[in-house]
């Protein structure tokens, strides 16, 4: 088992070589570059850009140099853990990230235990009480939160809590405690600014999961060993939890791979329309307007976090499930 | 459509919100002191207005925020701080009180539309009147800024300016010739620095040379006239001929030795050969208001500045707050130090539906930059029950949709058909303007051919109406007389290849009705038998297809229905092969016909004679050929854009009356201020 990790940790580092070569072209393949987003945005605010400017400009943010000067400045800085500096923002990318790091941890992990939870128990619930009224009702608005674009979503619900309980529009946080220091007030004001990127996440991903844990457990529950269990008496509840979820929850874990980067830059669209200060809208603006560093170092991190979930869902799986074996069986092949 | 489906869904939930709009609130008429005064809205130097107003300044006072500080021992009394000639700027209105921080949304990183205005002091400036705007044509009548007196000598090859006496930078340091030859010898003569002089310096292929005179004049002088150097200077930030040498002189190696800028110059990840990166990064080089926000500007509130508000901090990434230079160098008439609002905040959204939300609950006083006009009714319907103003005034663009031609684009079988002035007639004639007018403008403006407005120098009856009239059966005559016979089905026609005419719009979103233009457009065109193709391209993209000359009609704004936009009215941006020519002087590109030739000749009189008059005839013989040889096609003219501010803010609301566009409004906001909250 920890040779297979370690074996697993050696394939990783090639691979984000190859990840960081591969981003960094990518994000370069548009034409033009940050620079020419930078300038048709002045021009189309009618402020006329000098070709001195322009030259000046690229001399400050070192794109007269060619590609692969670019590249290796980058990775070389890296090794020094500096990930150098945002074209957008003048400022040093692991700054923006860290400083957007806590919130956005916070943001998808709260999500991410609704999502869980509302889903596993009404998964469970839809599948015990199958072709029931209320099995119905979680049918339809499963449904109705997978077809219904989060953006729309997040404008409906950003307007409902606005008018109801007079919430500050988009944020995470009342204009008073945008820039207060962390104390009570601002956690209570976070408290309360949650809940809306939490729903719209949540829903959308929990309507995908609920049909997985319905559909899983059902399977499960038409097993002879079922029948077998309650044959000899076994409590309903205890018969339920004790197999057949553990083996329904199956699908769910080995989704785990997509939820650590998840984490990172989750909800991207709804936190754009809601102005959340998350990483996902740093990731997408700095792809717009080709901020090569930003972009590729984000990418560099998403893709580390998909590889190491991978490696973490493995694991789980095996632990979980005792018909998942590590060993390779000679007669294969 | 799938942008106005959140839209409509606004709407519908925040009318049906609670308190919704029963009764119409009109907006009062601004009243106050100065609306009557001729005056009104105009900045003097300190004699020049005593002497025309007839009444003297004997003392000057400043905000309670800076007199707090004054009586601690931290800042100067205000006299002290102020110029001794300073500027005196009349409100608009009335006169203000003192306090309050204005709040306001932007969605740009690294840049601010809002600041570029609100925040900017300026070398000359420009009289506020209605068709004038900086950065649009600039033969308005220019009034003293930072610099109060300016001459030039008789071919108008040779400027002598003068600062303002007694002007300080926001750290209390003097302003003199100095900064300026700093600016202009050790900076933009600077290769390390300034890699190829901006055009004015290098105007008549000479750089220009700098004289100082004494302390505070200075003269600039050309190797050839150049009539338009003062009115192209309007709207100049300071940093464009001063800069804090005190403070800049720390980062540029002429003063200080590489070696001890070296641990700063590593903390940017520069090696010491990297010196001209270094300087640009710390804003050596200066930015426009727009582009002086911090991140841009390493320590921004340690840079001494000119201008009304500095900035102090950046609660959140994209967030910023600036308060109140204690030495700005504007007062009003009773000797107030101006501005009057203590300071600027602006949140960072990410998405234009948050700010119109923002708007619609409040959280904002001021938004008229990328506000859509198709907002307006929402804005409108909720103006009652908000707590802001909504009124529509002038685009400065003059135009929100244009479609610029390539009159020679790379396609063989197109050349001729394009560069044949009967098939620009036909596509300008196919048009039904009104009807654009009423689905795209909400019936506002007039249809129009791309022309000066009235009232303006180059204005000549006739050139709004040139081929400007819905006449679908002269265009199909015009296209019938070219040979460009239909199709078996009637349905389109043929070209002299066989194959169906075909034209293709490219856009990107330049211009909100650029897109629903295109389509609109395509119709009407498809009308007349031309088969028309939209296409969305990205900024990018569309740049790239026309420098390999694959464009061919394109939707645009004007920039400002002025002879000196040179993208479009005065010159042939869209027709590549003209450009290159006159770009390189004839050495690559294609020739250009002898009209065309014109233009360009006639452009170099507008930037070079001394003479006003000979300036506007270039201008209005400029326009007299577009309305002849349409190489833009106008749409409607005099569109507006919704501009809105808080009920509370006061000396704005008369520029709906004076028809001011909002670029002027927001230059002048040092004179804006709270009213006090009933």
């Amino acid at each position: 088992m920890l040779s297979y990790i370690f074996q697993r940790l050696a394939y990783t580092a090639v691979l984000l070589v190859l990840i960081s070569i591969t981003s960094f072209v990518i994000i370069q393949l548009p034409p033009g570059d940050y620079l020419s987003s930078y300038i048709r945005q002045l021009e189309a605010s009618g402020q006329p850009v000098d070709q001195s400017e322009i030259e000046a400009m690229k001399r400050q943010y070192g794109l007269d140099q060619p590609v692969a000067v670019q590249y290796f400045k980058w990775v070389g800085g890296m090794l020094e853990g500096d990930f150098g500096r945002s074209l957008q923002w003048s400022r040093p990318v692991s700054d923006l990230i860290g400083e957007r790091m806590f919130l956005t941890v916070v943001m998808n992990v709260a999500t991410l235990i609704f999502t869980y939870l509302i889903a596993i128990a009404i998964g469970v619930y839809s599948a015990t009480h199958q072709y029931s009224a209320a099995d119905y009702g979680f049918t339809v608005l499963g449904f109705i939160g997978l077809a219904i674009p989060n953006f729309l979503l997040a404008l409906i619900l950003m307007v409902f809590f606005h008018n109801t309980f007079g919430l500050s529009i988009g944020g995470l946080f009342s204009p008073e405690y945008a820039s207060a220091p962390w104390g009570w007030g601002k956690m209570v004001d976070l408290l309360f600014h949650l809940p809306i990127p939490m729903i719209i996440i949540g829903t959308s991903g929990a309507a995908g999961l609920i049909r997985v844990m319905r559909g899983a457990l059902l399977d499960e529950l038409r097993k002879q060993y079922v029948v077998t269990a309650r044959s000899k008496g076994l409590s309903e509840r205890r018969l339920l939890f004790k197999y057949p979820v553990r083996v329904a929850v199956n699908p769910v874990i080995s989704t785990v791979g997509w939820v650590l980067p998840g984490l990172v830059s989750g909800g991207a669209i709804t936190a754009i329309v809601l102005s959340l200060p998350t990483v996902g809208p740093l990731l997408f603006r700095a792809l717009l307007s080709e901020d090569m560093y930003l972009a590729g170092t984000l990418i560099l991190l998403l893709s580390f976090l998909t590889i190491i979930g991978t490696l973490v869902s493995d694991i789980l799986l095996v632990m979980l499930d005792p018909r998942i074996r590590m060993e390779r069986s000679s007669s294969a092949h | 459509m799938r942008q106005h489906l959140p839209h409509l869904l606004i709407m519908l939930l925040v009318s049906c919100g609670p308190g919704a709009p029963t009764e119409t609130l009109e907006r009062p008429i601004p009243t106050g002191k100065y609306i009557d005064d001729p005056m009104s809205g105009r900045s003097y130097n300190l004699s020049d207005f005593e002497q025309q107003s007839g009444t003297t300044i004997s003392s000057f006072s400043d905000a309670p925020l800076l007199a707090d500080r004054v009586r601690e021992g931290l800042l100067p009394s205000v006299s002290e701080r102020l110029p001794e000639n300073p500027l005196v700027m009349v409100p608009w209105e009335k006169l203000g009180r003192y306090g309050g921080d204005l709040r306001y949304t932007e969605f740009t990183i690294g840049y601010d539309h809002y600041l570029r205005h609100l925040n900017e002091a300026q070398l000359l400036e420009q009289r506020p009147e209605p068709g004038v705007a900086i950065y649009k044509w600039m033969e308005g009548s220019v009034q003293p800024g930072i610099l109060e007196s300016w001459s030039q000598n008789e071919d108008a090859s040779s400027f002598t300016l003068r600062i303002r006496s007694g002007l300080k930078w926001s750290d209390g340091i003097p302003v003199t010739t100095e900064d300026v030859r700093y600016r202009v010898e050790d900076v933009l003569f600077n290769a390390d620095v300034v890699p190829i002089l901006p055009q004015w310096a290098r105007w008549g292929d000479k750089p220009v040379q700098l004289h100082i005179l004494d302390s505070h004049t200075f003269e600039l002088k050309f190797s050839k006239s150049y009539g338009l150097f003062i009115p192209q200077m309007i709207g100049w930030r300071w940093h464009e001929l001063m800069l804090p040498a005190h403070y800049l002189k720390r980062f540029h190696k002429d003063y200080t030795a590489i070696a001890d800028m070296k641990s700063l110059m590593e903390r940017y990840g520069y090696t010491e050969s990297d010196w001209g990166r270094f300087y640009l990064t710390m804003g050596g080089l200066g930015q426009a208001a727009g582009g002086f926000v911090p991140g841009k500007i390493p320590d921004i509130g340690a840079y001494p500045t000119l201008d009304p508000w500095l900035h102090v901090t950046q609660p959140n990434p994209g967030d910023y707050v600036l308060e109140r230079n204690p030495y700005f160098y504007k007062i009003d008439p009773e000797g107030q130090q101006l501005p009057y609002l203590d300071g600027l905040r602006r949140t960072f959204v990410s998405d234009l539906q948050v700010q119109n939300l923002k708007i619609l609950s409040g959280e904002t006083d001021l938004q008229f930059q990328f506000v859509r006009l198709s907002d307006f009714p929402l804005f409108k319907r909720n103006e009652a029950k908000s707590n802001y103003w909504v009124v529509p005034l002038p685009a400065w663009q003059d135009y929100m949709l244009i479609f610029p031609l390539n009159l020679r684009p790379d396609d063989p079988v197109l050349r001729p058909i394009m560069a044949d002035l009967r098939f620009r007639r036909a596509l300008s004639l196919a048009l039904n303007r009104n009807e654009i007018r009423e689905a795209l403008f909400l019936g506002f403006g007039r249809p129009a051919q791309l022309a000066p407005l009235p009232g303006s120098p180059w204005y000549e009856d006739g050139f709004d109406r040139a081929n400007a009239d819905y006449d679908t059966t002269l265009a199909n005559q015009l296209l019938d007389e070219m040979g460009l016979p239909w199709d078996s089905e009637h349905r389109y026609r043929i070209q002299p290849d066989g194959k169906t005419l075909t034209i293709r719009i490219d856009y990107y979103d330049v211009t909100p009705p650029a897109g629903p233009g295109a389509e609109m457009a395509a119709t009407f065109w498809e009308d007349v038998g031309i088969r028309t193709r939209v296409q969305q391209v990205d900024g990018a993209r569309y740049w790239q297809l026309r420098g390999a000359n694959q464009n061919q009609v394109t939707a645009w704004w004007a920039n400002g229905a002025v002879p000196n936009d040179f993208t479009f009215v005065g010159g042939f941006s869209m027709t590549y092969p003209w450009q290159q020519w006159h770009d390189t002087q004839g050495a690559n590109g294609q020739t250009p016909p002898e009209w065309a030739q014109s233009i360009y000749a006639l452009r170099d009189t507008l930037y070079s004679t001394p003479s006003e008059t000979k300036r506007n005839q270039a201008g209005t013989e400029i326009f007299r050929k577009n309305a002849q040889y349409l190489w833009n096609i106008g749409t409607v003219a005099d569109v507006p854009v919704p501009f809105v501010y808080s009920k509370r803010l006061s000396n704005i609301g008369v520029a709906e009356q004076r028809n001011h566009y909002p670029i002027t409004v927001a230059e002048a906001a040092e004179q804006w201020f709270f009213e006090i909250d009933e």
